[in-house]
Formats: C-alpha cells, sequence, structure tokens
C-alpha cells in the first residue's frame, strides 16, 4: 500500500548531499562544523516528522511514496524505515557533535573543523539515509556500492597507516557489494534461490556475521571512530535482511543466517573479554551485540523479530555512543589499551557516567531500550530453536563483562594528568546526551516503539507468508517464493 | 479495603529510590559540583520515607489483611506476540517483611555513610551507586514474577561491583569489582534460563503460575521435572549472589569496597537475596527433591567452608564475612529441607544483627584497645570449642586450606578463566594471521593468552588468592626489588604538600596516633613467616584495621624484611597514604600503649 505525502526521503538525502558538495566547494568553509551541525539537527527533524505522519496514517506496511521520485525507482518511508530514518539521522547528529575533529584519525579536541572529513561524514549519513528510504531492490543494490565510497575515501585519508584496514575493507566490502549485485540479477531472472543465498551472503559480510566477519574489527582497529560508528551502527545490512532476503529466502537459508548470526554473538563476545586494546575490544563487542538482530530475524516468530527490531535500534544507539565515548577519550589522551589503568574517572565524570550508561544499554541492562528488546528476542528465539535463548544469555553475559571491564582499564586506576581539559565540552555533551537520553526513554517507556515494531514485524511476516505460502506469524518451513519486497 | 493504600505504600517504597537515583545520575549531568549536603540530606529524607513506607506497609498487611496476598499489577511494561513483561508486585507476608528488612538497613546504612564518606571524593558517586542498589534489592524483594526479579537482579549485580571498586584510584577494588561482576554475569544464566523456562512451562513468569497462589503453601502447578529444572536454574544463580560454594571467593574481595556497602553486600542484603529468592521459591522446591537435595548439599558445604576459613581469618572484616557466609549456608539447609518460617526469620535476624557488627568493625578495635589496656593483657579466645572436636592432623590440614580459603577461586580460574583466554588468545592469533594476509600488515594488540597482569583490569589478573595479595605480589612479578625501591621513590618525591594535607580523610577515620603506629621505624621485628603471610592477612582490611596490628605483632621482622615488604606495600597505595607513612613520626607516649594492642582472633565474630 502506497500514499503519496511530502518529500520527506529527498530532503533527507539531498539536505546533507548539498551540504558536503558546498563544503567541498568551500562555501562556509570558517563555519564548517556549525553548517553541518545545522544540518544534522534539520534531518532529525524531519527523520522524526516523516516517522510521525507515517505512524499517523496507520504504520504498518504503508509506504509514504516521494512524489519527487518515479514511483519505478522505489523510493520512499516504509513501515520499516519509518523510525529508521531518524534513528539514522540521530546517531549522524550525534557524529557531527561528538567527532568533528580537524584531521581524520587524530586531532585535539580543540582543532579546527576541516571541511573534507565533514563532508565524508555528510555523504555516508545521506547515503545511510537513502538505503532506509530504498523499496526497490535494483536501488538499494546501488545505494549498497555506492555507500561503500565515503568510508573507503577516509581510509584512504590516513595514509600508510591506514592501508591494512582499507585492503580488508575493500576486500570484504568489495565481495559483499559483487554478491549483493549478482544475487539480485539472479532474483531478477527468476533464480531466486540461488539469488536469495547470494543476498545472504553478501548482508553477512556487511553485517560481520562470523565467518565474514574480519573486516569489522580491523577496521574499528584503525579507522576513525566517526566515520566506523556511522558505517556500521546503523546496520544496513540488516535493512536489506528485512527488506530482500527475508522476503525471499528459504527457512533453510534464515537458519544458516541465524545460526551463524549466533555463533557470532558468543565468538563476538568471546573475543571481547580478553582484548588489549580499547578499539578491537568494542570491534568485537559490536559484532557480538548488532549479530542478535539477525537471529530475531532467523525466528519467524512475532515476538522473536519483534525483539530483533527492537535490538536493532537499541544497539545501534548505545554502541554507537560507546565508540563515540572510546573516540572522545582518545581524542584526549592516544590510543587506549586495556591492559592498564588510564584513571581519570573524578576529571571527567560525564565522560564515564556516559560511557557506563551506553554500555549498560548495548548490554539490555533494565531500564534501557537493550533490555526491551532482548526481553522479547531471547524467549521468542528459544520457542523456535533451543539453543538459541541460552546462546543470546551467555553473549550478553559476556558482553556484559567486557564492558565493566573497559570502564574499569578506561576511566579508573591513578588519576591522569590534563585536568579541566580533559572535561567534556558542551557540544560532546549533548552528543552522547541524545544518545543515552533516548536509549533510557524508550527503555523506560517501550510501548509505542514496541508496539510500532510489533506492526512491522507482522507485515514482513505476512509478505513471508505470501511469498512461501503459509499462514502468518508462524514458524515456516516452506520453499522460497517469488514475492515482490 | 486496604488494598489502595498497600498499593501506594508498596508502590512509594520502590519508586522513591529510582527518582533518588534519576535526580543524582541527572544532576551529575548538569552540574559537576552538586553539593555534598544537598545530597546527604535528601538521601535521609529518601529512605526515611521508604522505611516508613515499607514498615507501614507490613503492618496494615498483617494487622488490617491477617498476611493475605495482595497482588499490585501496575502494568504492562512492553510485550509483543505471546511475550509479555507485566510489571507485578507482591505483597505477601514474605515480601513485605524481606522488604521493611531491606528499608530499614538501607536508611541506617544511607545514615552512617553520610558521615563515614563525608568530604570523600566519591561522595556522590557513592550514593548514586547506592539508590541503584536500593532500586535492584527492592524489586528482588517486592517482585511479583520471575522478570521483575532478573531486573532487580541485574540493577544489584552492576551497583555491588560499582560499589567495590568505589576506591578506583587502586587496582585491586577494582579487579575484585570486575570479579565479583564476573562471578554475578556467569551465574544470572541462571535466573535467565529459570525466566525463559518458566515462560516456556507456564506461560508467564508471574509466580501465581510458576509457584501457585500463595506462599509457602503452594503449590507450584509445574511438573516435577519442570520444576526441578527450573529450580536447580534458580539454585545456580543463588549460588552466585548469595556466594555460596564455589563461587565465594567475591565475597571476602568484596571488602575493598567502603565499609557501608560492605555492610550491605555481605552483612545485611545481598547475601541474604539468594536465600530469600529459594524462599520465594519454597513450592518448586516442594516440588522437586532432587533440586531441594541440591540445596541442603551447597548450604552445607558453604557452611562448613566459611566457618573453617573464617576461623584463620586475622582481620575483622574477613571474619565477619565468612560468619556470614555460615549463616547463609545454614539458611540454605533449613530451606531444603522444607522449613519456611524459621528461614524467613533467620534472615531477618542474621541481616540485622551482622549489619551492626559491620558497621561497628572500624571502631571496634578502638574498644578492644581500651578493654585490652585496662585488663593488661589479651581479652579470652573464644569460638575454638568446635575445633577441639577435630582429630589434631585433620585440624592442621583444615587450618592449611583455610588460609588459602581451599583455593576456590584459584580453582575457578584454572578450570575456566584460563582455558577460556588460551583459546581466544589462540582464535586472536589465527584472526591477526588472517589479517596480515589480506591486509598486510601486523595487528599487534590481541589478547594475552594468560590474562593481564596482577595490577591490569583483566580477568586473568587474579591469581586465585584474594584481591589484596596481588596487590602486593602481583605488582612485583615483572619488576626487580631494585625497579619497585627506584618506582617507590619517585612516587613519594611527588606528593605534594595538599595530598598530605588530606591525608587523615583518606586513612577512613584513622587517627593521627594510629597512623603513626605504622611507620618504618615501629615495624623493627617482623619475622619472615609474618612477612610471608602479610598479603593474605592484608585482604580487604582497612587503614584503620592495619592500625590495628602494631608494634606488638610486627616485633621480630629484621629491618630489611620491613624495607623490603614495606616498599611492596606502598608501591599500590595512594599518594596521600603515601605521604602519610613518611611524613608522620610516632609520638613518644605511643610505645607503651603499642606493646598491649590485640592479635587477630580467629573465630572471634563467628556465628
Amino acid at each position: 500500500m502506497s500514499e503519496a505525502s511530502f518529500p520527506y526521503a529527498t530532503v533527507l538525502v539531498a539536505l546533507p548531499l548539498l551540504a558536503a558538495l558546498g563544503l567541498r566547494l568551500g562555501l562556509g568553509r570558517a563555519q564548517a562544523r556549525r553548517w553541518a551541525l545545522l544540518v544534522g539537527i534539520v534531518l532529525l527533524v524531519v527523520g522524526l516528522a516523516a516517522a510521525w505522519e507515517h505512524a499517523g496514517r496507520g504504520g504498518g506496511g504503508l509506504v509514504l511514496a516521494d512524489p519527487w521520485v518515479p514511483a519505478a525507482v522505489g523510493f520512499g518511508v516504509s513501515g520499516l524505515g519509518a523510525i529508521l530514518l531518524p534513528f539514522g539521522a540521530l546517531i549522524g547528529l550525534a557524529a557531527l557533535l561528538v567527532l568533528p575533529r580537524g584531521r581524520p584519525g587524530g586531532g585535539s579536541p580543540g582543532a579546527p573543523a576541516h571541511a573534507a572529513p565533514l563532508a565524508r561524514i555528510l555523504v555516508a549519513l545521506a547515503l545511510t539515509q537513502a538505503i532506509f528510504a530504498a523499496q526497490g531492490t535494483a536501488l538499494l543494490a546501488a545505494l549498497w556500492c555506492v555507500s561503500l565510497v565515503p568510508p573507503l575515501l577516509e581510509l584512504r585519508a590516513l595514509g600508510p597507516e591506514g592501508r591494512p584496514a582499507l585492503r580488508i575493507f575493500a576486500v570484504y566490502l568489495g565481495l559483499s557489494a559483487a554478491t549483493f549485485v549478482a544475487g539480485v540479477i539472479l532474483v531478477a531472472l527468476g533464480q531466486v534461490a540461488a539469488g536469495a543465498i547470494l543476498l545472504g551472503i553478501a548482508v553477512m559480510i556487511r553485517k560481520g556475521i562470523t565467518p565474514l566477519h574480519s573486516w569489522v574489527p580491523a577496521v574499528f582497529e584503525r579507522a576513525p571512530l566517526g566515520m566506523s560508528v556511522l558505517f556500521s551502527a546503523p546496520q544496513v545490512g540488516a535493512y536489506a535482511t528485512a527488506l530482500v532476503v527475508f522476503p525471499l529466502a528459504s527457512a533453510r537459508v534464515l537458519q544458516v543466517v541465524g545460526l551463524a548470526a549466533l555463533l557470532t554473538a558468543l565468538y563476538g563476545a568471546a573475543m571481547a573479554v580478553g582484548q588489549r586494546s580499547a578499539r578491537r575490544a568494542y570491534g568485537y563487542f559490536f559484532l557480538s551485540q548488532s549479530a542478535l538482530v539477525m537471529v530475531g530475524f532467523e525466528c519467524t516468530t512475532p515476538d522473536a523479530l519483534t525483539g530483533g527490531l527492537c535490538v536493532w535500534i537499541s544497539s545501534g544507539l548505545a554502541l554507537a555512543g560507546l565508540g563515540l565515548t572510546i573516540g572522545l577519550l582518545e581524542g584526549r589522551r592516544g590510543r587506549l589499551r586495556l591492559d592498564q589503568f588510564h584513571g581519570g574517572y573524578e576529571r571527567m565524570p560525564r565522560l564515564g557516567g556516559m560511557f557506563l550508561l551506553l554500555g549498560a544499554a548495548s548490554v539490555g541492562f533494565p531500564g534501557t531500550l537493550g533490555f526491551v528488546g532482548e526481553e522479547l528476542l531471547a524467549p521468542g528465539a528459544l520457542d523456535v530453536f533451543p539453543i538459541a535463548g541460552a546462546a543470546v544469555a551467555v553473549a550478553t553475559a559476556l558482553n556484559g563483562i567486557t564492558v565493566l571491564r573497559m570502564f574499569f582499564a578506561l576511566f579508573c586506576g591513578r588519576p591522569a594528568s590534563g585536568g579541566l581539559a580533559q572535561r567534556l565540552r558542551p557540544r560532546e555533551t549533548l552528543g552522547l546526551a541524545l544518545l543515552g537520553v533516548v536509549v533510557v526513554v524508550f527503555g523506560l517507556w517501550p510501548g509505542p516503539l514496541v508496539q510500532g515494531r510489533a506492526r512491522v514485524a507482522a507485515s514482513m511476516l505476512a509478505a513471508r507468508a505470501e511469498a512461501v505460502d503459509l499462514p502468518p506469524g508462524s514458524a515456516d518451513g516452506g520453499t522460497p517464493g517469488r514475492g515482490t519486497p | 479495603m486496604i488494598a489502595p493504600s498497600l498499593e501506594f505504600l508498596v508502590l512509594a517504597g520502590v519508586g522513591l529510590p529510582a527518582v533518588l537515583w534519576v535526580g543524582i545520575a541527572g544532576a551529575s549531568l548538569v552540574d559537576d559540583a552538586i553539593r555534598e549536603r544537598l545530597i546527604g540530606v535528601t538521601c535521609r529524607l529518601v529512605f526515611l520515607a521508604v522505611a516508613l513506607a515499607l514498615v507501614t506497609a507490613t503492618a496494615l498487611s498483617l494487622v488490617f489483611g491477617s498476611g493475605t496476598t495482595e497482588l499490585i499489577h501496575v502494568g504492562r511494561w512492553f510485550g509483543a506476540g505471546d511475550h509479555a513483561f507485566e510489571l507485578r508486585l507482591l505483597a505477601d507476608p514474605l515480601s513485605l517483611s524481606f522488604a521493611s528488612l531491606c528499608a530499614v538497613l538501607l536508611g541506617v546504612v544511607a545514615a552512617f555513610a553520610d558521615r563515614y564518606l563525608h568530604r570523600e571524593p566519591g561522595y556522590r558517586r557513592f550514593f548514586a551507586n547506592f539508590a541503584l542498589f536500593a532500586v535492584g534489592i527492592l524489586l528482588i524483594a517486592l517482585a511479583g514474577s520471575i522478570d521483575v526479579v532478573f531486573a532487580g537482579w541485574e540493577l544489584v549485580g552492576l551497583a555491588s561491583a560499582l560499589l567495590i571498586a568505589f576506591f578506583h584510584e587502586r587496582p585491586s577494588p577494582v579487579q575484585s569489582g570486575l570479579w565479583t561482576l564476573t562471578v554475578y554475569r556467569v551465574t544470572d544464566l541462571g535466573i535467565v534460563g529459570a525466566a525463559i523456562l518458566a515462560h516456556h512451562y507456564a506461560g508467564s513468569g508471574a509466580f501465581e503460575a510458576l509457584l501457585g497462589p500463595s506462599w509457602p503453601a503452594g503449590p507450584s502447578p509445574l511438573s516435577s521435572g519442570e520444576a526441578t529444572a527450573v529450580a536447580l536454574l534458580l539454585l545456580f544463580a543463588v549460588l552466585g549472589k548469595g556466594a555460596q560454594v564455589p563461587f565465594s571467593g567475591w565475597l571476602p574481595r568484596a571488602m575493598e569496597g567502603p565499609t557501608p556497602s560492605s555492610a550491605i553486600f555481605y552483612g545485611a542484603l545481598s547475601v541474604h537475596a539468594g536465600a530469600f529468592l529459594l524462599l520465594r521459591a519454597g513450592p518448586l522446591l516442594d516440588a522437586a527433591p532432587i533440586a531441594a537435595a541440591a540445596v541442603v548439599v551447597f548450604g552445607l558445604l558453604t557452611a562448613v567452608h566459611a566457618t573453617a576459613v573464617g576461623r584463620v581469618q586475622s582481620d575483622i572484616k574477613s571474619a565477619l564475612a565468612y560468619a556470614s557466609l555460615t549463616q547463609v549456608g545454614i539458611i540454605l539447609v533449613e530451606i531444603g529441607v522444607g522449613l519456611r518460617w524459621i528461614p524467613l526469620i533467620h534472615i531477618l535476624g542474621h541481616a540485622s544483627i551482622r549489619a551492626l557488627q559491620i558497621l561497628r568493625a572500624p571502631s571496634l578495635l578502638h574498644d578492644f584497645h581500651r578493654l585490652e589496656t585496662a585488663v593488661g593483657g589479651h581479652l579470652p579466645r573464644t569460638g575454638a570449642h568446635l575445633e577441639r572436636i577435630l582429630p589434631e592432623g585433620l585440624r592442621r590440614r583444615l587450618y592449611y586450606a583455610s588460609l588459602d580459603r581451599w583455593r576456590l577461586d584459584g580453582a575457578l580460574q584454572a578450570l575456566f578463566v584460563r582455558p577460556f583466554l588460551r583459546l581466544t588468545a589462540a582464535l586472536d592469533r589465527g584472526e591477526r594471521w588472517w589479517g596480515e594476509v589480506i591486509g598486510g600488515a601486523t595487528i599487534d594488540e590481541g589478547i594475552s593468552s594468560a590474562g593481564a597482569g596482577g595490577g591490569s583490569p583483566g580477568l586473568g589478573a587474579l591469581r586465585g588468592s584474594p584481591a589484596v595479595a596481588t596487590r602486593a605480589s602481583g605488582v612485583l612479578s615483572e619488576e626487580t626489588a631494585s625497579e619497585v625501591a627506584a618506582r617507590t621513590r619517585s612516587e613519594l618525591s611527588k606528593v605534594t604538600s595538599s595530598e598530605v594535607a588530606r591525608a587523615p580523610d583518606d586513612l577512613s577515620g584513622e587517627t593521627s596516633s594510629e597512623v603513626a603506629g605504622r611507620t618504618r621505624s615501629d615495624l623493627s621485628g617482623e619475622t619472615s613467616s609474618e612477612v610471608a603471610r602479610a598479603p593474605d592477612d592484608l585482604s580487604g582490611e582497612t587503614s584503620s584495621e592495619v592500625a590495628g596490628r602494631t608494634r606488638s605483632e610486627l616485633s621480630e621482622e629484621t629491618s630489611s624484611e620491613v624495607a623490603g615488604r614495606t616498599l611492596v606495600d606502598l608501591s599500590e597505595e595512594t599518594s596521600s597514604e603515601v605521604a602519610t607513612h613518611t611524613t608522620l613520626e610516632p609520638p613518644p607516649d605511643l610505645s607503651e600503649e603499642t606493646d598491649n594492642l590485640p592479635r587477630a582472633r580467629p573465630g572471634a565474630a563467628d556465628v
């Protein structure tokens, strides 16, 4: 079902692209950060308006088609994308607030903002929004490929230091793009089963699902955290899974993806616990928690799928915030190791508090949105696959240990030198607080979000049931269908 | 007709600490310099109100409701499909009595902590964590479903770890906090599993669906097999939170926290939370004899372990911790054999007396000091009647095993932590190799298979001995004595006059004369065996307790041994403490008094 509306999607994509172009052309270079922040705020407001209007018109499977784009392209605000647009905008705004640093990969907190990194972040943000607004497989495939460009440029800008990560990123994500395009072509040619398998492989690479995950810790290890967070935290791989793989793939393919996601959750959690580099630990931690989203897709029950969709939002926001706090700390202290104490909690209690809050939200601590998602996901997963519930619980238990270990290593110990310069600036506080407040408010009052996600889950299940000719809500075992995503 | 009043009072009891936590945390975000006085007064008022509300609710229930069960359905928090999280609280004799105990003790400890932590840099942080702990423990007490218990369980776990690591500038409390959280997170899997199975079997996490309509009669609607599975998972969770064998090791480590939080953890509430949960799950145990037998076995094991280990502890907080464990073990035995009201009364009485003892612990040494000075010798030793029953050989073996606390933490480290770290280190090497193949460069920071060193924040940092042992020995593991000496000298040289001025506050109540007793000149005769024992003995002692071990104990140490030990001890102390060691001289009139100070009294605090 499609209805005409205000061209939200076009605005959400065009605005940051125009701002990035303006920055690259030298317009407003002296005020680059302010312009970027203004664009980020507008994007958040427009995204919220889109979600509001979508919910007001009934939500669910409704698509608010963009009047400025031909209908054949498939571009607009869907039930799945309605909440993801402000979600992506929020992560982008937080990244702009927290990490508009002087040069990629480093720079002091007070360094002047350069236009180039800000422009790349704005382009990445525009492409993320475009993906969340894409409704057609061809457009999604094109955006899937183009969205790799900003991180590649960011890594290239690092010079020799970033070359290993650049190679790993190019190999893995290039393979992901190739398999995605091949999968879309095969599906278009009627080879749905083979196409769905290729699409499944593509999203597994993009989501960092074991054994195709190695690019995630490597990139987090080397790349600037702002871009890394913006590229990874919105989890566009999950969007492609929901839009393309979930309706098309056979139960067997979904099970393989789900089992691999469970393995990833456990593997990432285990690998994160003992890491000595804060960035690498965060990379594995990210892998583990974000993989839980895919577990929900595998279960094909309403509660588990709703849980997976909620974990998507909660883990995206909380993990983005956690990554940004590590970036802020690095801006003050250089590379962070976890086998020594860095101290300084008393000098930066806000940053320490935000780290704890966002870390706790990442692992589903009560009172945060993560708790809601995992509470829905674990029992729902158990109903379909008994070991899934246990694996989710073990992974989150290990991740809880990782969060506290990181907190203790990064903030405890003898006081660090630096005094007042280590305190958070107001805009940095605002960036982290935005993410923290959202995960807490939706954690304490999750009703509207959960209901919205439940409607989306129901429409996804209905679409899949239609495609494979099964009753809605059942845990299926059917064969792949030819339904249009 | 008391239901509305009861509902209001119970909700106020749970809600006020939550509001307090939000207030402190929110204010901290806005203003770093929130006034201590404001926090102190607010906390006192809030916990007074909580205690009044819950005690009144208990009285109302007992007097007008004849102890019947009132279900308070706050509402549906969230839900999708077949699964919903219902906020259900329960007001029955069990929950109200334990909640009242919690509220009263929280109020007492809050008032105590307000003075005890006066001008402490982490004052606000303490009360934020304390409020979080209060929310968690009250949720556990008043929970009407296993889902609510789980939420409270998690809050208590995080707050406990943060409070243990309160003095976070020293590695030892931080390692202890991390170890405690590790034990909690692993054993919390039990309660997660129990909650999931409860939903699976009963279709709901509500206690009436799981445990029957009323407590303690039940009966549980679950079959024997289902009840056994759920009860065994709950028991696993209780072993962690209740510090039962084999997870007892975290409890003495929890002494690293400030005394008020210690009183809450191993004196009063935290260690009893597990016993309370088992008591609540009584109808399940009635339907699951295997699980009930397991409860008895673990309770007995813990009681024997704790009473043996407690008798060789030489510091008062360790002795009190193990005395608490002994009693909790006995409470578990009572629950396992089918008693319901006696364990409840046991919990209430034991928690109260133990909290009082622990809050008094820092000043108790002063009392002994005065008493023995007045008597002119050591007070008679008590509590040895059980030891005399055992044969000499067994007693000796038990003694040596108990000195090492039966190596329980060491066994957990050797069996689980280190193999796990070795496995992940091997996997990490594979990851790095693959990264080099693809990326063409070395990723140089992976997992250390041995875990981190003794003074670092890693799971492998604990060596199976009490945390404070690593404080002395772990730091030295990679340093020569000369390096330590050089480091200590350099640390001493950085002490500023302001830090020296702050020293009395940092020493948690220690008087200047006691501090003076702890100088190098007084340590002139410690024997080598005592020196070797020193790290274990120091586990969890506060500075004031250390002060109690003065010249009379250390009268035979050689000067070189003293120099070595002092350097080791000083290497992990804060600069302010170091400053105290080096700048204060003993007053001349102390020399006679210190000869009469007490030795450690193994078992004095037991039972």
